[in-house]
């Protein structure tokens, strides 16, 4: 076998002899197969190389493979393709120098990266972008996938891989994320935002653009915008406070470092001011120590805080409770817009009834003379206090007896009608209902019989009752002629 | 005055006769009929005729001797 190698050996050199200089333009990876030990020459070594490896089967990935045709095993096909490129040179690869961005870098979805070579490379592909090529350098551009990313760049013999981590593209538009003021706050306080003197704004990102306070209508507040970073700033110009309109807005416009852009327009409206209209109980006058005052305003009022009392806001009404001291009282109301102040005079509640003090009658008075009520023609009923309501004189079953009942201050009054005088031994009363300031009331049930007519009071007769009174009386009668009763 | 003495008696007496008044200036048919000329003036009725008239003030005694008189009572002692 040797020797057979030997004379394949030498037969390779003559014929390499013979055709060095006329196949230089064999392709590139044959005549790299074929310099077996690389130097860059295929000559005798490379031929002794296969030949020292035959029957071999070396993987593909062997350095120094001596598998010149790649097909799993050395063997004599293997000598010949050397032998048939014998003398000829075999440029040295292109070799990957260096990349920019580095290799494992975050890049830009549109980024640009360049590679350098130690030598001019041919026939340059990548796998994504595209190569432009320019001596030693290719310059590669995006757009790139967004996330991890490997770049492989081929060239005639050689490839390289570039692992880089490519940006997710910015789409997003900037967004107000907080700030002084939201869209769609209400009854806001203008003295607040005015005594602050600044409004700002903040952004989900750096952002640049422009920035200003609006009326409704649209028109400049006045206030001086500024966007810087991802905050956008309103600040008062004196003299320019808000608080003459009721809805003011924060318009602009802001972008992003990539250009994406949001329409800023935050509404929100003042708290109108609130005007004291009225109370009740008015002031000035009295109320009961357990009372309440109500104050009414034309908008609600904020930060209600009372001198005296519990104060409890709803809407437009405050209630103020007590209980309040005796004696006079003044009631200071404080709000966010304004000050008032009530006078009153603070009694302990009546809750007692009227009573009667004094009265012609009393109640269960018997054999009551109706001459002593009938000759001054008038029955008194005193109270304890001034009163109102209603007094009459009734028979015990409830018939008027048609006397005029009278109310007036703490006296009640029952005067007679001529015709309608008391008689004897007949029960009346004195009926009715009597009601104080405030409010207590007493039932008038005052019984009172009259004397019967043979207890030493005269009975009085007319001349209709002449004859049945004293003529035809059963009795003696003793008959008293009298004048004015 | 006598209204009290003859108050007192028609009390006292409340058992034996009634006591009646009659307003002389407003009833003046009766005060015609019986021809009535000053007050006060006592008429004493029995069975519907005049007992008794007499005029003018007079103690209680004389008050009840007249009226009893003309009723031809005799006063009780517990009454005197």
């Amino acid at each position: 076998m040797r020797k057979i190698t030997f004379l394949f050996l030498t037969t390779c050199l003559i014929l390499t002899n013979l055709t060095v200089g006329y196949t230089q333009d064999a392709d590139i990876d044959t005549l790299r197969a074929s310099d077996v030990n690389a130097d860059g020459v295929i000559n005798i070594l490379d031929l002794t190389r296969v030949a020292a490896s035959i029957g071999t089967t070396p993987t593909a990935d062997q350095p120094l493979n001596p598998d010149v045709n790649g097909d799993g095993t050395v063997n004599i096909l293997d000598l010949t393709r050397v032998a048939s490129h014998l003398g000829k040179t075999v440029p040295p690869p292109v070799a990957f120098v260096d990349a920019n961005p580095a290799i494992g870098r975050q890049i830009p979805a549109n980024a640009t990266i360049i590679v350098i070579f130690d030598m001019s490379p041919d026939n340059v592909t990548v796998n994504a972008g595209v190569a432009t090529t320019v001596d030693k350098t290719v310059t590669i551009t995006g757009p790139f996938p967004p996330g991890p990313f490997d770049l492989t760049i081929a060239w005639t013999g050689g490839s390289q891989t570039l692992t880089y981590t490519v940006d997710i593209p910015d789409i997003v538009a900037p967004e107000v994320t907080g700030g002084t003021i939201s869209d769609g706050d209400k009854d806001l306080d203008a003295e607040m935002v005015n005594t602050n003197g600044r409004i700002e704004v903040e952004f989900s990102e750096a952002v640049s653009g422009n920035i200003a306070l609006q009326t409704a209508a649209g028109e400049d507040a006045g206030w001086i915008g500024k966007v810087e970073g991802k905050k956008g700033t309103l600040e008062l110009v004196k003299g320019r406070e808000i608080g003459n309109e009721t809805t003011y807005v924060i318009a602009g416009q802001v972008s992003d470092a990539v250009g994406n852009s949001t329409d800023i327009r935050i509404t929100f409206t003042l708290r109108p001011p609130a005007a004291f209209v009225s109370a009740h109980p008015a002031s000035p006058s009295q109320i009961a120590v357990d009372d309440t005052i109500t104050v009414t305003f034309d908008n609600p009022p904020e930060d209600v805080r009372t001198s005296i009392g519990d104060a409890t806001t709803t809407g437009k009404t405050v209630k103020i409770t007590g209980p309040f001291k005796p004696g006079p009282l003044v009631l200071t109301i404080v709000w966010a817009d304004g000050i008032q102040t009530l006078n009153y005079t603070a009694h302990v509640p009546d809750t007692e009834a009227p009573k009667i003090t004094s009265s012609s009658v009393n109640n269960g008075d018997k054999d009551v003379d109706p001459e002593a009520l009938n000759l001054p023609g008038r029955i008194e009923v005193t109270f304890n206090e001034t009163v109102t309501g209603n007094i009459a004189l009734q028979t015990a079953a409830g018939t008027d007896a048609g006397w005029l009942g009278k109310i007036a201050g703490k006296k009640g009054t029952l005067e007679l009608v001529r015709g309608k005088e008391l008689s004897n031994e007949i029960t009346y009363i004195i009926a009715g209902k009597v009601s104080d300031a405030a409010g207590n009331s007493t039932d008038l049930n005052i019984r009172f019989t009259t004397a019967s007519k043979t207890s030493g009071i005269p009975f009085e007769v007319t001349d209709a009752t002449f004859n049945s009174l004293v003529l035809n009386s059963e009795v003696p009668v003793l008959l008293e002629y009298v004048k004015d009763g | 005055m006598m209204r009290p003495v003859v108050a007192a008696v028609a009390l006292e007496y409340r058992e034996t006769f009634s006591f009646v008044k009659l307003d002389v200036p407003t009833q003046p048919e009766k005060t015609s009929e019986y021809r009535i000329r000053g007050t006060p003036t006592y008429i004493v009725f029995k069975d519907g005729e005049i007992a008794q008239g007499f005029a003018g003030a007079m103690p209680k005694a004389a008050l009840v001797q007249r009226i009893l008189g003309s009723l031809e009572i005799e006063a009780t002692e517990e009454k005197k």
